[in-house]
């Protein structure tokens, strides 16, 4: 069992080891890669874009509720209109801490 | 005595200290549900993707096997790839490479498209890589001790914090409508498939939104070629 768990972690380590290596030098493989370099680039923002709305939302596949949703929606607005990242956190912590001691879930 | 540091650097700290405090909540629940405290200390060094370790874990805890757990995890990490190939020019070359592609992670990828000039990207990207790769396991190894003493992080609003974080620095590049679409695109579709299908899948999914805006970014590109 002990065997079973160290060698399913090593492939996790590995596996992932070897999607951050194969994408940093994925040019050098890919004939006319940049062709692509640009659609690339925009995947990696869109993925985090997707993270950041899946984490907000859902809590181990179930919704996660209104507090966090409200809190990172406005520390989202702020981003948006470029408010500095220490404030864009504090807004977001302190809106959802807030709403959760008035009892919103 | 007073050390100036600048608003990066300052950002990439308080980033660390809360993945340290993620991490010390992460350990001491994984323990709580009766998963031995290594497992989630080494998947932290080794791994390095919150994500899918916090995944691994609780297929453990749930009495799955941990080859499931192992290709779930790869799943969830499978967005690393792209993420590569953004970061290419900042994970360093030679043996470098290595540490530096062990590094790449949410944060230090936002961190890094959040520059502007190279030399900025690749100091935001190292710094916070290796400020994660010490606080992370540190808080896991804390939590997991000490767990005892923690009550829930959640009446703190400490879960919004990376959403949040990821939002602040990705959202400002957005610098084209065709961008901005496209990322409201990705999510609603990541959004939209997360109750339906395996975790890792929906976000992987959200890429497709590029395909239906490409036209419209080779039309972007040429315009501001033009300009």
């Amino acid at each position: 069992m002990t065997l079973l768990l160290i060698f399913s972690m090593a492939i996790l380590a590995l596996g992932t080891f070897a999607f951050r290596y194969f994408g940093s030098v994925m040019e050098q493989y890919v004939p006319d890669f940049q062709r692509y370099e640009e659609l690339l680039n925009n995947m990696g923002m869109v993925l985090l874009i997707s993270v950041a709305a899946v984490v907000m939302i859902y809590e181990a596949g179930a919704f996660a509720g209104w507090a966090r949703c409200i809190g990172v929606v406005t520390a989202g607005g702020l981003a948006y209109y470029r408010v500095n990242i220490l404030g864009v956190l504090f807004v977001g912590t302190f809106v959802t801490a807030g709403l959760r001691l008035l009892g919103v879930p | 005595m007073v050390f100036k540091i600048d608003k990066v650097t300052r950002s990439i700290l308080l980033v660390c200290l809360i993945d340290g405090i993620v991490g010390v909540s992460f350990g001491a629940s994984a323990v709580n549900l009766g998963v031995e405290l290594w497992i989630p200390f080494v998947l932290s060094i080794v791994v390095l993707a919150g994500a899918s370790e916090f995944l691994f874990v609780s297929v453990l805890a749930a009495g799955g096997s941990p080859f499931t757990a192992a290709l779930a995890g790869l799943l969830v990490n499978a967005r690393h790839l792209p993420f590569g190939v953004s970061v290419k020019n900042e994970v360093g070359a030679g043996k470098q490479r290595l540490l530096g592609c062990h590094l790449m992670n949410d944060e230090s990828v936002a961190f890094a498209l959040a520059q502007s000039s190279r030399k900025e990207r690749r100091r935001a990207y190292w710094l916070c890589g290796l400020g994660i790769i010490v606080c992370w396991p540190l808080g896991i190894l804390v939590g997991g001790l000490f767990g005892d003493l923690i009550t829930h992080p959640e009446s703190f609003g400490l879960d919004a914090l990376f959403p949040s974080l990821i939002l602040a620095l990705v959202l400002p590049n957005l610098s084209t409508i065709n961008k901005k679409v496209t990322a409201l695109f990705g999510a609603l579709i990541a959004l939209l498939t997360t109750p339906f299908l395996p975790v890792g899948l929906p976000v992987l999914l959200s890429s497709l939104a590029l395909f239906f805006t490409t036209k419209r970014v080779k039309a972007d590109t040429k315009k501001s070629e033009r300009a």
